[in-house]
């Protein structure tokens, strides 16, 4: 037994990490590939009728879904600029000895880990046009108030990016200054003797250097961003009129307020393979740009 | 090894989705009431032992009857295992039990007008006609149209799927003090009240002319008063034929977008009922159209504005008497019997007065007519209910059909066009054909 046990050890380790996945994870995923083909509205009286490829030919011609595609596209690209660009540059700033540097640290952290549907509400609440604070402070300085989140202009998608932004910045910054602080002193030294300057420094040795945490801390929110449900449900559920809707609120709808079970299996399998596709893409990427040392 | 472990921790995020609302915490079965009634000889308690699990909805009639849950039990001899929740969260766990059978549901609380045509679809609810039809529990004391409510939309079988426990009707709320200061009377028809909300509109001394509901999904409910007024209404029932792009709908889209964009306050398109409720309760509002259930987060005594709180019937003159909500049994119930002896305790004449005098808009006209059960309700109040009652042309504040919810974002994307002065004529037409569209899957569906 002993003996077998030795020899099998990894097995018996991962065993149950990989039986939870099993039932957890992988078959429910089976399950709703399975259901994404029937038309079963949750009907006691009448089974699933399997209707093949239906749904998915019915969601691609919804102009809705195209729609919500885009705006998670356009809502995880400009958000994930702003905070790899804003993340990567704190990084830099807190790796540099000052007074206070880790007050601030901990402040920054803060709305890490704070509650999102908390966040969500108090920031419905200062974006309220008619009684929210950010208004007052807006008409106090002298601007024009704005309708923020109460509009279906492109405003609203605006300020659901910008909260974002300032929920999760500190997450990229604090995992791109774990990578910066494990970079050796060596290449600086190096640099310094051949005369390098600030910005050869920092494009030449620091970034290629922390590339490869850079690159995690992106992708990480990248995934998340492209299936942000939280801030969104809290502060718009995807309106005025859809002008907020993402993949996973639409998904999220059809499943639990229309209850269309087969159509949302549908959307969350296609949902999953544009968050599979995006996280290998990744891994590629990093495998070509990650430098060793 | 790596790859593996990035791709199970990508399936982990994604599968790791939308995390949905807290669930409220199932309420402890209340203590018998301070005098219970003496327990009944063992032949009248022919369901003695059995327990029965009832899940109500987070709302002033179940904290009304929660307090004297003992005495059914006494009575009885039936236990009963309460649950509560939130109205959407009660909504989707009702769907996900009886879905799987129901068996472990005997007693439900559920929304007439939102979700029991799907229920009885799906064949979710028990026929409770025989608790109608008898003598004792008096079914004809209900008020007719809410009692249909619970009838299947279209099948004229004369079956009852529950019974109901709730009533409202749209309201006219105003405030007092600022229509006497300027010399404004009480409108009484539509031209009147948009005049009058635009002669009170002063955002600049924080007050608006009108408050409403403007949050797409939520407005529609509200909105279809106005429609009625007009002359509209959602869609042909003969037919099956959508008819929000009608002249009639049109015109209370444009009217109602108006009415809010020109003098309502900043942010409608975001406002429920609660933001509604939050701005002309501290004063913000002269006027507002809503439920008369839930006067008292209007103007009730805890408010800003009770001390000029008045009261009118809507100003179209047409308003819905609708029931909000009511008691249904679960068809997979193996306590069908049992169940049914708890709606006939919670909806019986005494108990519907006993709630009704707590102030909150019962079913049942013996409840409406007894003065000692409307007490507590302000004068002007009584009189716009009463009136609402006598004038609606409607059962239903929304669409009757079965995906309700699809249907109402698609009305309330005019809704929201309207308020944002877009196009509601091309805004209503491209609905409408959405609207037909879940209209003629309902059909083909309920077909089968």
């Amino acid at each position: 037994m002993k003996k077998w046990l030795d020899k099998h050890i990894k097995i018996v380790f991962a065993l149950p990490t990989l039986i939870f996945l099993m039932v957890m994870v992988i078959a429910p995923l089976l399950y709703n590939f399975g259901m994404s083909f029937t038309n079963w509205t949750m009907s006691a009286k009448k089974a699933p009728d399997f209707i093949a490829l239906a749904n998915y030919i019915e969601v691609f011609k919804e102009p809705r879904f195209a729609a919500a595609v885009g705006r998670t596209v356009v809502y995880s690209f400009i958000a994930i600029a702003l905070e790899g660009i804003l993340g990567v540059a704190l990084a830099i700033l807190i790796n540099r000895k000052f007074r206070g540097r880790r007050i601030v640290q901990a402040l920054m952290l803060l709305p890490v880990v704070a509650t999102p549907v908390a966040l969500g509400m108090a920031w419905k609440l200062i974006l309220e046009p008619s009684i929210g604070v950010a208004n007052v402070m807006l008409t106090g300085m002298g601007f024009a108030a704005r309708k923020f989140i109460a509009t279906t202009s492109f405003e609203s998608m605006l300020c659901l990016i910008l909260i974002d932004v300032w929920e999760w910045t500190p997450l990229v910054m604090l995992m791109v200054y774990a990578g910066l602080v494990t970079i050796p002193q060596d290449p600086y030294e190096s640099a310094l003797i051949d005369g390098a300057s600030r910005w050869q420094t920092l494009t030449k040795i620091t970034l290629p250097l922390a590339s490869s945490s850079i690159l995690i801390a992106v992708l990480m929110r990248l995934i998340d961003l492209v299936k942000n449900f939280d801030i969104i449900y809290a502060t718009t559920q995807g309106g005025p009129n859809f002008a907020t809707e993402n993949i996973n609120i639409y998904g999220y709808l059809n499943m639990f307020s229309y209850y269309e079970f087969g159509k949302a299996s549908a959307i969350s399998v296609l949902f999953f393979i544009v968050v599979m596709a995006i996280g290998c893409g990744f891994l590629y990427i990093k495998s070509k740009v990650e430098v060793d040392y | 090894m790596k790859k593996f472990v990035s791709m199970m921790l990508c399936l982990v995020m994604v599968l790791s989705l939308a995390a949905c609302g807290a669930k409220e915490e199932p309420a402890p079965s209340a203590p018998a009431a301070s005098a219970p009634a003496a327990s009944a000889p063992a032949a009248e308690q022919p369901y003695a032992g059995t327990t029965i699990r009832v899940i109500l909805a987070g709302h002033d009639w179940t904290t009304a009857v929660k307090d004297r849950l003992g005495e059914f039990t006494e009575q009885t001899g039936i236990e009963i295992e309460f649950e509560s929740y939130p109205e959407d969260q009660l909504s989707t766990k009702l769907n996900v039990e009886l879905a799987s059978g129901g068996q472990y549901i005997d007693v439900f609380m559920c929304r007439p007008l939102q979700e029991v045509q799907q229920f009885i679809q799906n064949g979710y609810l028990a026929d409770v006609s025989d608790l109608m039809a008898d003598a004792e529990f008096q079914g004809d004391d209900f008020i007719t149209a809410a009692a249909d409510s619970y009838k299947q939309s279209g099948a004229n079988d004369g079956i009852y799927y529950g019974v109901p426990l709730v009533t409202e009707r749209q309201v006219l709320y105003y405030r007092k003090d600022l229509l006497e200061a300027k010399g404004i009377a009480v409108p009484t028809n539509l031209d009147e009240f948009k005049a009058a909300a635009a002669a009170l509109h002063d955002p600049a001394n924080g007050v608006v002319g009108f408050v409403g509901r403007g949050l797409a999904n939520a407005a529609v409910t509200q909105f279809s008063a106005y429609m009625y007024g007009f002359g509209g209404d959602f869609f042909d029932f003969t037919t099956g034929t959508a008819t929000i792009n009608s002249p009639e709908a049109v015109e209370a889209f444009q009217y109602y977008g108006d009415l809010l964009r020109e003098s309502g306050p900043d942010g409608a398109l975001n406002m429920h009922w609660q933001q509604a409720a939050a701005i002309y309760s501290t004063g913000g509002a002269a006027f507002c159209t809503d439920a008369d259930a839930i006067w008292q987060s209007f103007c009730g005594p805890e408010t800003d504005v009770a001390d000029v709180a008045g009261f009118a019937v809507s100003p179209h003159n047409s308003t819905w008497s609708v029931c909000s909500w009511g008691l249904g049994v679960s068809e997979g119930s193996e306590n069908k019997e049992a169940a049914k002896e708890f709606v006939k305790w919670a909806a019986s004449v005494d108990m519907t007065k006993y709630i009704q005098g707590k102030g909150i808009s019962t079913a049942r006209n013996s409840a409406w007519a007894d003065p000692a059960c409307t007490a507590n309700y302000p004068a002007e109040l009584l009189a716009a209910i009463q009136k609402g009652n006598e004038i609606a042309t409607k059962s239903y504040d929304r669409p009757l059909t079965t995906s309700v919810s699809a249907a109402r974002d698609v009305i309330g994307s005019v809704i929201t066009t309207a308020i944002e002065g877009g196009d509601v004529q091309a805004a209503a037409d491209k609905a409408n054909a959405e609207f037909q569209a879940i209209l003629d899957a309902d059909a083909a569906a309920a077909a089968g």
